[in-house]
């Protein structure tokens, strides 16, 4: 399991560094977890980069969210239901429900 | 990242496009309709955060309640970041991002302009739809209006409960 966890804010500026960072460092058996809960603030350029990696990682790819800005903006793009998201209690080797 | 003196600016009587030396032109946005404030700054990636930094402090300082500045903050980053993105796309340096707010009698508008190229059948726009549907959610109202030279301004309207957002 390949866990990445950013920090902070997910906007313009900070999207093309975590990009870079799956793009570089991601082994193609693992599945992905990409942990939102410690973000501050996410805006549609995160949205669309999730979205971008759910069609990438189709089978392997989990999101955790947690954090009430990114929450909301799930729900304000109606969003949530195109991306591979899982509770921070859960086994992300678990087939998605 | 410096934002010399920007709450100063937020309720004192100064000349729009005064230059305070960071490089941003800052001043009231409306003399006369209350409190207004404006600044230009690049469109690059970077002034998204500065905006919603800006947004922070102006809600800080006319005492908007957390959630209203968190709705605007967002606002303001989609319509910031439509700007970066688009408005410039012709392999031009980048141009300006001009924001301004007022706070009128229950409803703070903030506009959000380029002087790029404006609205365009064929604009490229991966991000363009959902963006303006995120700004349509979280705002009362909003226009997509010409700005200066054919450039794009929107301007989006947050309505303030009677009481609240003065200080």
């Amino acid at each position: 399991v390949h866990r990445v966890i950013p920090c902070g804010e997910l906007d313009l500026e900070t999207v093309p560094f975590l990009e870079a960072e799956l793009d570089a460092d991601v082994d193609p058996g693992s599945v992905i977890v990409i942990d939102l809960t410690e973000l501050t603030f996410m805006d549609s350029t995160g949205l669309h980069l999730l979205v971008r990696l759910s069609e990438r990682f189709p089978e392997s790819l989990r999101v955790i969210n947690g954090a009430s800005s990114v929450e909301r903006l799930l729900d304000l793009s109606g969003a949530r239901d195109q991306l591979p998201i899982i509770s921070q209690a859960a086994d992300p080797l678990a087939p998605l429900p | 990242m410096t934002e010399p003196g920007m709450g100063d600016r937020v309720s004192e009587p100064r000349q729009s496009g005064l230059d305070d030396g960071s490089g941003h032109r800052q001043g009231r946005a409306e003399p006369g309709a209350g409190v207004g404030f404006s600044r230009t700054d690049p469109a690059v990636p970077e002034s998204v955060a500065m905006l919603r930094a800006t947004v922070a402090d102006l809600g800080a300082k006319i005492g908007l309640a957390p959630t209203t500045v968190k709705r605007v903050q967002l606002a303001v980053s989609e319509a910031a970041t439509n700007v970066v993105v688009h408005a410039y796309d012709d392999g031009s340096e980048p141009g300006p991002i001009h924001f301004e707010v007022a706070l009128a009698a229950e409803e703070l508008r903030v506009s959000v302009a380029d002087t790029g190229r404006g609205l365009r059948p064929g604009r490229e726009s991966p991000g363009l739809g959902l963006g303006l549907g995120i700004i349509a959610r979280l705002t009362d109202s909003f226009e997509l209006l010409q700005g200066e030279n054919g450039g794009l301004c929107v301007l989006m309207r947050f309505a303030i409960p009677p009481g609240a957002g003065r200080s």
